[in-house]
């Protein structure tokens, strides 16, 4: 079983949207598969229409003694299955901090469910905090979008410089830039350029298409919905190539 | 969950139909609303191994035929996906063979030796439909089924609701509605499985029933494990005939030799049971070289899997040359299990078995209590044993421990014939030495045999020139790795034959069989 997390410091930059379309994609490539939604805001939970409420709360989600599974959703999607945000999760850093060993405390909850998927999707909250570093821990990789924007490419130098601290050699980073308009010259000069200095930079690039926004309406991942834009056509690539890097 | 509205033998037999899905949906979903009606027609077979290993797990490997081979695809019974592959060309026999990927992985670990086996192909109708709440989220799904054999026409229909995880509870709703609504049994089994029921059957046969009374007169006891020996001999054999797994020959084998090992107790010297040792003696005679060269091919297969990519490549033209010589010798196997001297022979042996009474009841052969015939000869094959281990030394030639692993074998046949009615725990104890030490005795013997034959095999190979020096030098690398197993195995038999002579032993043994004996009088 692998760990994907969809992960940026910054927030906006299509996190949600990342982890519910390469998750899709996933499945329907065969894989079975498994979203956490972490992030209180539960945006990932929506898109697959299903309550934003964990038995237990974010209590019982950290504690260990409710087995995850039981907190285990299915969507309307084959092999593709999800553990729902609840709003109690806004305080997941201090449940997890009243637990011992709390950085390793998502591994150790995600471990059981080995035999039951092949990838796990960690849709995380925004900002570095306890929650994150307990992503760090259990996640093979962090597939990280960024915007084509200076400030967006300085919270992934700040990853950098805190994986470095961390020593989390082992985690690796899949950075890829989304909401992207080659209209834009800075779009176009980041974009080309980036990969010069970061050559774990993913080489495909997701558009910026208004149809991710209607992912809301129709509360589904974008393949089920319009599946002949060019921008599920990015997903399914972006997924390809990440299967490849996580081997 | 499924629920069966009909069950027709034939697709004649003019059962009630069901009403189309659409209105059973209507009809149950409660606060629930149903989606449009999707039906599809797709063919499909059931793949397993003989002994049903996949279904004993509980999962249900489904394939459909593409436009060059099939589509496999591995769930649990409950319909929960494990794992999928698509084939091209044929499909392969093991699981061993699988394109690389996790239904390779989960199966190889299940179906482990055992080859996988095609079902008859079953046309299956589908319609299914999802029922949504009211944020359009898809709470449980309803699928009915019609499934039809191809070649028998036997059918089967079926409505089932899919639970989704996390909304179990909804399913059973929608389950009870229906099962109020329509008078359909909620727990009837499931007829796909029934139909894999079909296409799979129990093997037969395999077992033998326990002799627990050790006071029954010996005849009357042996009789009908004799008759469930031949039960496996014939049903083994026509598995044989069709070639379907080499665990078929071997438990054939291991049927002939328990036969043999009774026929052995019961000294009786009447004409159909000395027909019958040189009936089961020719048997084991003529399946022999099938399943030798079944064996080379099993540790040909795991040698290859256990090999580094590239160097498996140098094994093709071996495994190859085995495949030849293995179909060659299957081909006059088959011949002779439909040989008039085979078929005869069975039903002579069973003619004696089922008739005859006053042979089985009455020959003084066949008087004493089975505890005391067996006790007195599990003495005696230990005394022998005992005496043919205790002068081995590491200097002896490798024929003193393959007639001990003889004598060994013999032992343990007849221990396991009137195993159960010995106590338990001491019984176990005393089959777990003996187990030990017989897979020292047969990793020494199977190891040197088989590292003699693939150095007869390269020799060939290499005299046709149908082989290269990178072929030759695996053959040679893999024989010596093997003298190597064998060395190893050599070393250990002193430590395994410990605690078999040990007189703790002996008197367990000894205590085991008298008391079996006593009980008796």
């Amino acid at each position: 079983m692998k760990v994907l997390a969809s992960y940026n410091i910054k927030g906006g930059v299509g996190k949600t949207a990342t982890a519910v379309n390469l998750a899709h994609a996933a499945a329907r490539a065969g894989q079975r598969v498994l979203v956490v939604d972490l992030d209180p805001q539960a945006a990932a939970t929506f898109y697959f229409r299903v309550k934003p409420k964990v038995k237990g709360g974010g209590k019982g989600l950290v504690s260990g003694k409710r087995d995850l599974d039981d907190l285990i959703k299915a969507t309307d999607f084959e092999r593709l299955d999800l553990i729902p945000a609840d709003f109690s999760f806004r305080n997941l850093d201090l449940l997890l901090d009243a637990e011992k060993k709390s950085k390793k405390r998502l591994a150790k909850l995600l471990k059981p469910l080995s035999d039951d998927y092949d990838l796990v999707v960690l849709d995380c909250p925004p900002s570095v905090s306890l929650v994150s570093e307990a992503v760090f821990h259990a996640a093979d990789a962090l597939v990280v979008p960024l915007i084509p924007t200076t400030l967006s490419l300085r919270t992934y130098e700040q990853l950098l410089a805190f994986r470095a601290e961390e020593k989390l050699d082992d985690l690796a980073l899949l950075p890829f830039f989304s909401m992207v308009d080659r209209r834009k010259n800075l779009h176009r000069e980041i974009v080309d350029r980036f990969p010069d200095d970061h050559p774990e930079a993913l080489t495909v690039h997701v558009p910026y298409a208004s149809v991710i926004e209607r992912m809301g309406t129709e509360r589904a991942p974008l393949a089920a919905f319009a599946p002949r834009t060019a921008v599920a056509g990015a997903y399914e690539l972006l997924w390809a190539e990440v299967a490849r890097r996580l081997g | 969950m499924p629920l069966t509205p009909s069950k027709e033998d034939t697709p004649s037999s003019g059962a009630t139909a069901a009403p189309p899905l659409a209105a059973i949906a209507e009809a149950v979903c409660g606060r629930l609303r149903p989606d449009p009606v999707r039906a599809t027609i797709r063919r499909l077979r059931l793949v397993d191994t003989v002994d049903r290993r996949l279904l004993g797990k509980g999962w249900q490997l489904l394939a459909s035929p593409t436009d060059d081979g099939e589509h496999w695809r591995l769930s649990t019974a409950g319909g929960r996906f494990r794992a999928e592959a698509t084939l091209h060309g044929p499909a392969p026999a093991f699981a061993d063979d699988l394109p690389d990927g996790a239904l390779r992985d989960r199966l190889a670990s299940v179906s482990g030796i055992r080859a996988l086996h095609p079902g008859p192909w079953i046309t299956l109708e589908e319609q299914r439909c999802a029922l949504r709440d009211g944020k359009a989220k898809i709470r449980c799904r309803l699928v009915a089924q019609t499934a039809e054999i191809e070649s028998s026409g036997a059918r089967c229909s079926t409505v089932r609701v899919i639970a989704l995880k996390g909304y179990e509870a909804e399913a059973a709703r929608v389950a009870d509605r229906i099962a109020s609504r329509f008078g359909w049994d909620a727990d009837a089994p499931d007829p796909l499985a029934e139909l894999a029921d079909a296409a799979h059957p129990p093997p037969m046969g395999a077992e033998f029933p326990p002799v627990t009374d050790l006071a029954e007169p010996a005849g009357h006891a042996l009789r009908p494990v004799m008759r469930a020996l031949l039960d496996t001999v014939d049903q083994r054999g026509r598995g044989v005939i069709a070639d379907i797994d080499s665990e078929e020959l071997h438990e054939l084998r291991v049927a002939v030799r328990r036969s043999r090992s009774i026929l052995t107790l019961l000294k009786a010297e009447e004409a159909e049971l000395e027909f019958a040792r040189g009936f089961f003696k020719w048997l084991g005679k003529v399946t022999g070289r099938t399943r030798d060269l079944d064996v080379h091919m099993l540790a040909w297969r795991a040698h290859r899997r256990a090999s580094a990519p590239g160097a498996d490549a140098e094994l093709e033209p071996l495994g190859r040359y085995l495949a030849a010589e293995r179909a060659e010798a299957q081909a006059a196997l088959v011949r002779t299990l439909r040989s008039r001297r085979f078929r005869s022979g069975l039903a002579r042996w069973r003619r004696a078995l089922d008739t005859g009474g006053e042979v089985w009841n009455e020959a003084p052969a066949m008087r004493p209590p089975i505890g005391e015939l067996a006790g007195r000869r599990i003495r005696k094959l230990y005394r022998r044993a005992l005496a043919e281990g205790s002068a081995i030394t590491p200097d002896s030639p490798a024929e003193t421990l393959h007639a001990l692993r003889k004598t060994m074998k013999k032992l343990r046949y007849v221990f396991e014939i009137v195993r159960d009615g010995y106590p338990r725990k001491p019984t176990r104890a005393v089959l777990r030495v003996l187990k030990e030490l017989q897979q020292v005795l047969g990793d020494v013997q199977d190891m040197e045999v088989q590292a003699d034959a693939l150095r007869r095999f390269g020799q060939e190979l290499g005299g046709r020139g149908a082989a290269g020096p990178g072929t030759l030098m695996a053959i040679g690398a893999w024989a010596e790795d093997l003298e190597i197993g064998r060395r190893q195995a050599r070393d250990r038999f002193a430590e395994v034959f410990e605690p078999f002579a040990r007189g703790r032993f002996g008197d367990r043994l000894r205590a085991l069989t008298r008391a079996g004996s006593r009980s008796t009088a």
